[in-house]
């Protein structure tokens, strides 16, 4: 009886490529995962820092006028009208930053008329092994 | 005897094959599960985050611990209040549900100062079973006048 001889090379090879698939597959599913939660983590933390500087600010609200001043040196976007008669208070938590413009009103409790949250952001203007024109 | 070594060696070399590619299989299993977990935390922590600072702004909108609760009660779904503070249920999606699976509990904590109220907030959310809050979160707000 002839038996043809069953060889299993081309199933070898079948199933290293379908291995090889699923593991990339794997370890692009696992880093996107693991960036989603750094993403998330990151998210959190910048959130707690935003509202203990929201903390701050309400409690320097309380002890109104004391700790502020009538000129600021911080950027104001603001564009409320009466600025002038301003007090003004800049509190710093780590890279942000949140500068109070109040009023004070005839009982001498604050009006607010700025109420601004800035980070410190840097642009990253180094662009590393990119061709910067030149001949050589 | 000769024919059966060619057959045998088939049979061994299959039985290796496929345990290597089981044993492949078993750890990218676990890769995916893993990179699942990870994924699911991240979604929980996203949307635990999202209902501390929709709390967060319900606080620094209201006057007092009634107005909080009303603030609270998006759906009309009841939330449990106590003198303490508010307990609101949400949904996976962080929708308001009654008995959903995200809890977030905001405690309502007044002290006079500076001639008016200042209110602190400690707000945390709980998700399931779980018997530590997924996300804290403490805020404040200061209203003139007496407001409790």
């Amino acid at each position: 009886m002839n038996h043809t001889p069953v060889k299993l090379g081309p199933l070898a090879l079948l199933l290293t490529v379908i291995s090889i698939c699923l593991t990339i597959l794997s370890i692009l599913s696992y880093t996107t995962a693991g960036a989603d939660d750094r993403l998330a983590q990151r998210y959190a933390q910048t959130t707690s820092q935003r509202y203990e500087l929201e903390v701050m600010g309400q409690e320097a609200l309380a002890e109104f006028p004391a700790g502020f001043e009538a000129e600021t040196s911080d950027v104001i976007l603001s564009e409320a009208k009466d600025l002038s008669s301003a007090l003004w208070k800049t509190i710093q938590l780590d890279d942000l930053t949140l500068v109070i413009g109040a009023v004070p009103e005839g009982d001498g409790s604050p009006r607010v008329v700025a109420w601004e949250m800035n980070r410190e952001w840097n642009q990253d203007t180094q662009i590393n092994n990119l061709w910067d024109g030149s001949g050589n | 005897m000769n024919k059966r070594h060619p057959i045998t060696a088939f049979y061994i070399e299959a039985l290796i094959l496929i345990m290597v590619f089981v044993g492949i299989i078993l750890l990218l299993t676990q890769i995916f599960g893993a990179g699942r977990m990870l994924s699911s935390d991240a979604d929980r922590m996203t949307r635990a985050v999202g209902l501390a600072q929709n709390a967060a702004e319900a606080v620094a909108a209201s006057e007092d611990l009634s107005d909080l609760e009303e603030q609270l009660d998006e759906g009309n779904i009841g939330v449990s209040a106590d003198p303490s503070g508010v307990s609101a249920w949400y949904d996976r999606e962080g929708s308001p549900q009654k008995e959903g699976v995200f809890r977030v509990q905001t405690t309502w904590e007044p002290e006079e100062k500076g001639g008016g109220t200042l209110a602190r907030s400690h707000i945390s959310v709980w998700y399931g079973e779980e018997k530590e809050p997924v996300y804290e979160l403490d805020t404040a707000v200061y209203r003139k006048g007496g407001s409790e």
